[in-house]
């Protein structure tokens, strides 16, 4: 039984990193799919599987020796929960990436962030503030900060003056 | 003590809490703060609780240790609690100044308490397969936050994180099975106890297994903390995230990393020949450290700056874990000098865990201090900027002393440190790695230097700050000054961190405690057995696992288990 499961284990895994490593973004996705059932089932082999075993519903007095490992499925039950968890948030997140870009493949989007990325993480960072604009600072500490709101205006003359006494 | 489950439970019902009020933003900032000031509040009084009186546990569920999930509060679970919980409400008043009403839609502070959820849960879970959980948990937590805002790059970067993630979890399952195969036990106290007993010829093949097997779970552990072979995810992710949140990002997620390295290949794999994976991880920490310096030095925006020095300075305390597995031979060349060893491993052990609340601090309160600077500057390309002196000398201040100590100079804390890590890996003979140590901060402190003559010296880029500024130094403020307290007054940290390091080097007390709940004691099948060996493990708690007496009984019992316990749980060997 064991020699048969390492086999498959070995196929899905290997199915499953070439598919994570296609230039295509359901791909990857697919390949993940795949690398956890890999796992999953390299588990069961861990726990010692056999057909000769029963089901681990023990009434009081039986003979847990001819009974399978409880705790490998139980550890598989949670990592299929997760995967399956991760896989979804995967997927919406690829499609996002597909609509923001119009392409699945990874190759063509860009490396690095460009330009007008970078200026749009800096508005919605606060980093760049408009001088009419409210400043983002939250309401609820608008109390605390509000010298700070006045700040520029009382700064303006000191750091004029600074600027000329250079 | 059931309130163990506290640092767990009060950050993921706030979560939930808080995932009710959105549309309430001052409420759901009150609510934030309160509840994480609550729990930092709590574990404060916990590491003084565990340091006065003993590692402290919980069973969950009512089963008992080996096979329950069993939470375990040692000092150095204590400390890591007190660092997350004390940062994350720092980095979450700096977040309630600084985020806006779009990413707070974005369900921003539920987020937050996800991924605080998931660190306080790995520090302290005494399971490698809870410990898989809580690393979901918190990778969940952080995929959700590193898109908060959903811009372009935000989502892209994500998906490439989440990627590499899974490749990681999927390695972490395997590893698990794998050593469930083996060693017949997920508890780590009992793995613990199984993989000391692997001594003699009989046991050569089987612990030769499970240093192999162990190098499996090192893949996640490196991805996770960012080292050599492993970090590239790390400067392209991090920058990406909203500022305030960056700071906790930087200073806790890859010490996640790092905790697990310390705890799985100190405490818990104690096999002969675990050395071997010690030495490979010291090996990769002088790749880290130098690539990531060589990283930090040719990017032009602070918060890349810095992002490429995390991974510098995880090169840092994994060099410490790595020292752990440096034997020193007595002059004859063969004989293992034990007392040597052992104070070499005790030394390597107080540096790591120094190093790291160091580092946590440090790097914490510079992502902060950078994010205060682009709010002054209005841009977060560092050639834009400039004057900073000028402009707002507070700022200039923060940011001199948080990049000295990084740097390592010598009043603030990183200088105490990497002196203690530099001594032990001299004392160990590991000179290589101790050169590239020093090289690093040479270079740390060339591309802090760059920062500061490019941010905070020069023309001024413009009239006036940018508004909103001065509230933020308040809690940078708080995390700088404690960089300077743990180096000038250091003696209580060096002293928590060799009591905490004592736990670490000689498990016999963790192990007592995860297995012993509540005094009860363990009814496994070979119940006799251990008890027999932790009556002699207890009559030996000074010495390590080196007692033959204690061996020989821990050996029969495990010979015992692999025959006489029912389930196949050393199924390798079986089928």
């Amino acid at each position: 039984m064991e020699l048969y499961m390492a086999i498959v284990v070995g196929v899905l895994f290997s199915a499953g990193t070439y598919m994570m490593l296609r230039p295509n973004l359901i791909r990857v996705v697919l390949g993940m799919g795949l690398l956890s059932n890999a796992v999953n089932l390299l588990m069961i082999s861990c726990g010692g599987y056999s057909r000769n075993l029963k089901a681990p519903f023990a009434p009081a007095g039986s003979d847990v020796k001819t009974m399978m490992d409880p705790l490998p499925p139980d550890i598989i039950l949670t990592a299929i929960v997760i995967s399956f968890a991760v896989a979804a948030l995967f997927l919406t997140i690829c499609y996002r990436v597909y609509l923001d870009h119009g392409t699945d493949n990874p190759e063509q989007l860009p490396n690095h962030e460009t330009a007008d990325e970078r200026r749009e993480r800096e508005e919605e960072d606060g980093t760049i503030q408009y001088e009419q604009e409210e400043s983002p600072v939250p309401d609820v500490l608008a109390e605390l900060s509000r010298e700070d709101k006045n700040a520029p205006h009382e700064h303006v003359p000191h750091s004029a003056h600074t600027a000329t006494g250079h | 003590m059931n309130l163990l489950i506290l640092p767990i439970l009060i950050p993921w019902l706030s979560a939930m809490v808080l995932a009710l009020l959105r549309g309430n933003p001052r409420l759901e900032r009150a609510f934030a703060i309160i509840s994480t000031a609550g729990l930092t509040a709590f574990v404060f009084w916990l590491l003084f609780h565990v340091d006065a009186n003993g590692i402290q546990t919980t069973v969950l569920g009512g089963w008992n240790a080996p096979w329950g999930i069993v939470l375990v509060a040692d000092r150095l679970a204590c400390i890591m609690l007190c660092l997350s919980c004390g940062v994350g409400l720092i980095a979450l008043i700096y977040s309630c100044f600084t985020v806006t009403p779009r990413q707070q839609n974005y369900f921003f502070f539920p987020l937050f308490q996800v991924v605080l959820t998931g660190v306080n849960w790995s520090f302290i879970t005494g399971d490698i397969f809870n410990l898989f959980v809580a690393y979901e948990v918190m990778l969940m937590g952080s995929y959700g936050i590193m898109m908060v805002g959903a811009s372009k790059v935000q989502v892209r970067q994500t998906m490439k994180y989440i990627a590499i993630n899974v490749v990681g979890s999927t390695f972490f399952v395997a590893g698990v099975g794998l050593i469930y195969s083996t060693v017949g036990a997920i508890n780590m106290a009992e793995i613990s106890q199984r993989t000391a007993a692997l001594t003699g010829d009989a046991n050569a093949g089987k612990a030769a297994m499970v240093t192999a097997v162990s190098t499996v779970m090192m893949i996640v552990f490196a991805m996770k903390t960012a080292a050599f072979p492993l970090f590239f995810w790390l400067p392209d992710s991090y920058p990406v995230v909203p500022s305030g949140v960056n700071g906790f990002f930087a200073g806790l997620l890859t010490k996640v990393g790092v905790y697990s390295l310390l705890r799985m290949y100190v405490v818990v794999f104690r096999q002969p020949g675990a050395e071997v994976a010690l030495q490979i991880i010291l090996a990769l920490s002088c790749f880290t450290m130098l690539l990531g310096v060589l990283g930090a030095m040719c990017q032009w925006e602070i918060r890349k700056i810095l992002s490429w020095h995390i991974i510098s300075q995880v090169g840092y305390m994994v060099m410490g874990i790595g020292l752990v597995g440096i034997v020193i031979y007595q002059p004859d060349g063969r004989t293992p000098d034990v007392l040597a060893t052992d104070a070499l491993r005790t030394a390597a052990v107080v540096g790591t865990i120094f190093y790291i609340v160091h580092h946590i601090v440090v790097k914490s309160s510079l992502f902060l201090v950078g994010g205060i600077t682009e709010r002054v500057t209005g841009t977060q390309e560092l050639k834009k900027m400039g004057g900073v002196l000028d402009l707002a000398p507070g700022v200039a201040g923060l940011f001199l002393i948080a990049s000295f100590s990084l740097a390592g100079m010598p009043p603030f804390s990183g200088f105490l440190s990497k002196f203690v890590l530099v001594k032990a890996g001299l004392a160990g003979g590991a000179y290589i790695v101790v050169a590239v140590a020093i090289i690093t901060s040479f270079f740390t402190l060339y591309s802090m230097t760059k920062i500061w003559s490019y941010a905070f010296w020069g023309k001024k880029c413009r009239q006036t700050a940018g508004s909103g500024y001065r509230a933020l130094m308040v809690p940078t403020g708080v995390l700088v000054a404690f960089t300077v307290v743990m180096g000038v007054m250091a003696q209580p940290f060096v002293a928590l961190a060799e009591r905490a390091a004592k736990d670490v080097t000689d498990p016999t007390a963790y192990i007592d405690a995860s297995l012993r709940t509540k005094g009860q004691p363990v009814k496994p099948a070979h119940g006799e057995h251990v008890e027999h060996a932790k009556s002699q493990d207890s009559n030996f708690k000074s010495q390590t696992s080196s007692n033959p007496q204690s061996e020989e009984a821990l050996q029969a019992a495990l010979r015992n288990a692999d025959t006489v316990q029912a389930v196949p749980a050393v199924a390798g060997a079986d089928y």
